[in-house]
């Protein structure tokens, strides 16, 4: 089991981060046939976040490059981003959801333009993270605008968006400067707090992403 | 020096960009309660103009009922009266023939019916009695009214109500009008209970019967037949209380209708 975890002793925030990964995967296997489609691909991204974290645990045990995977996922995060806000239906604009199509099919191909297998993909990071704060001020112009939300705190993608847009902002500028915060040649204390900086925003992540899983069932009550 | 200066660009970047979501977000959900706040306000305010309007209305209903309650009275019913005096003053000096006194007759009974029914349709359109002796005597005179060989109307009130505010006891009162036109027109019901009782601060109406029943949807969406049953949901809104229908085809109905007294809206209309 030991080559699918990080060392908690050497890593404790990357460990604490895998197990938070489970949290919204748990919560949102127990209550799936309840949830909104968009939830429920949050739930799935998730799931793909844990698979990633023990695969790429798995091959760094084994000493093996694990960035691509890393890089690969940046992709698949565009995928999800499009899917969970194309499928929210807080708003009922088609044009709202014709931008997401249109802009997530763009930001994937120069995605797919810049990606690199060795290192961090800098390109790739960036993008998903200007897509991502891009959707979720667009979601919440939205929804202030649409009036058919009647208490957005108990609306499941006000804590996903918010759990977005705080994670997407805590990391920009980590991954806009990763070639030298996070490259292979930056000195291990350097890549470890900026990495570890960048779980903890995941980590919080997480969390509201939970709690956006667990109001999801006073959804159908709300709009 | 260089991982120095990018280290603090990262540092100040995120720091930056950090504070900016926190007040996004803190901002769109502040914003949006007190969007939902002035919604929820301006929806109340609505509510209140059309429960106003609808208090205008049946105002305006009543004295127009009242008018043509006078009207005739005051010049068909004393018209007939005259006519009736009349005829009788002819009687008297007409001949023994009788196939002309037993025309004569004919024509006085068919007075004394007209008259009868003016006097009825009057006291329908008015109810004097509520006016002058309260709720409880007119739904008396009510029962009594409509109480024959077929039929049995039973008022069941056992605590005093002269206590409730005007404008609910003309609208128990035509709830109770409309309810029993229904059992008896379409119900085709035997026994008619009305019932009045003061539970602390409710004041429920309840008309029970045992006639054939009804499906409520299907009279619902009948925009004719379902008049008098939202007529009587409107003159609820008005006092702020709400109706229940106990109903179904083929088994008696029970209609319920109830009113907070401690509601304001109630106070406002009786002051």
């Amino acid at each position: 089991m030991h080559q699918f975890f990080t060392p908690y002793q050497e890593y404790p925030v990357a460990f604490v981060a895998e197990l938070i990964t489970l949290l919204p995967v748990v919560l949102g296997s127990f209550y799936f046939r309840s949830l909104n489609h968009d939830i429920r691909f949050l739930v799935v991204l998730f799931f793909l976040f844990f698979i990633r974290d023990i695969s790429s645990n798995f091959l760094a045990y084994f000493q093996i490059n694990n960035l691509f995977i890393y890089n690969l996922f940046s992709i698949l995060e565009l995928v999800f981003l499009s899917l969970i806000f194309c499928y929210d239906d807080t708003i009922k604009v088609e044009n709202y959801r014709r931008v997401i199509r249109w802009l997530g099919i763009a930001c994937i191909l120069a995605s797919v333009f810049l990606y690199t297998r060795s290192d961090f993909s800098t390109g790739d990071f960036v993008i998903v993270r200007l897509y991502g704060i891009f959707l979720t001020i667009f979601f919440f112009e939205r929804a202030l605008s649409d009036v058919a939300v009647k208490n957005i705190v108990k609306y499941p993608m006000f804590w996903v968006a918010s759990g977005f847009l705080l994670y997407f902002c805590g990391t920009f500028f980590i991954f806009l400067l990763s070639s030298e915060v996070l490259s292979s040649h930056a000195e291990k204390d350097t890549f470890t707090l900026y990495w570890d900086t960048n779980l903890i925003f995941y980590i919080i992540f997480c969390l509201l992403s939970s709690v956006g899983i667990y109001v999801n069932r006073y959804a159908n009550n709300i709009s | 020096m260089l991982v120095m200066s990018t280290g603090m660009t990262v540092v100040i970047g995120s720091a930056v960009l950090v504070g900016m979501a926190v007040f996004i977000i803190v901002f769109v959900a502040y914003y949006q309660q007190r969007q939902a706040k002035q919604q929820l306000a301006l929806k109340e305010i609505q509510e209140q103009h059309r429960r106003e309007l609808m208090a205008a209305t049946f105002r305006g209903q009543e004295a127009e009922r009242q008018r043509l309650a006078e009207d005739l009275h005051d010049s068909i019913g004393t018209m007939l009266s005259v006519t009736k005096m009349s005829l009788n003053q002819l009687n008297r000096q007409l001949d023994d023939a009788e196939n002309r006194r037993g025309q004569l007759h004919k024509t006085r009974d068919m007075l004394d019916e007209t008259m009868s029914n003016v006097r009825r349709i009057s006291r329908d359109l008015v109810p004097t009695t509520l006016q002058r002796f309260g709720l409880l005597a007119s739904l008396e005179e009510l029962a009594d009214r409509a109480t024959n060989d077929e039929l049995r109307v039973v008022l069941d009130c056992p605590s005093p109500v002269d206590h409730l505010p005007q404008a609910l006891q003309l609208a128990f009162y035509r709830i109770s009008q409309e309810l029993l036109n229904n059992a008896i027109r379409h119900a085709r019901a035997e026994t008619i209970t009305i019932q009045l009782y003061c539970v602390g601060p409710d004041a429920r109406l309840s008309v029970i019967d045992d006639g054939v029943g009804f499906d409520l949807d299907t009279i619902l969406e009948d925009k004719k037949a379902g008049l008098g049953l939202r007529n009587i949901e409107s003159r609820l809104s008005v006092v702020d209380g709400h109706v229940t229908f106990d109903v179904a085809p083929g088994r008696g109905s029970r209609i319920h209708a109830q009113v907070s007294l401690d509601t304001p809206l109630l106070v406002t209309l009786t002051n």
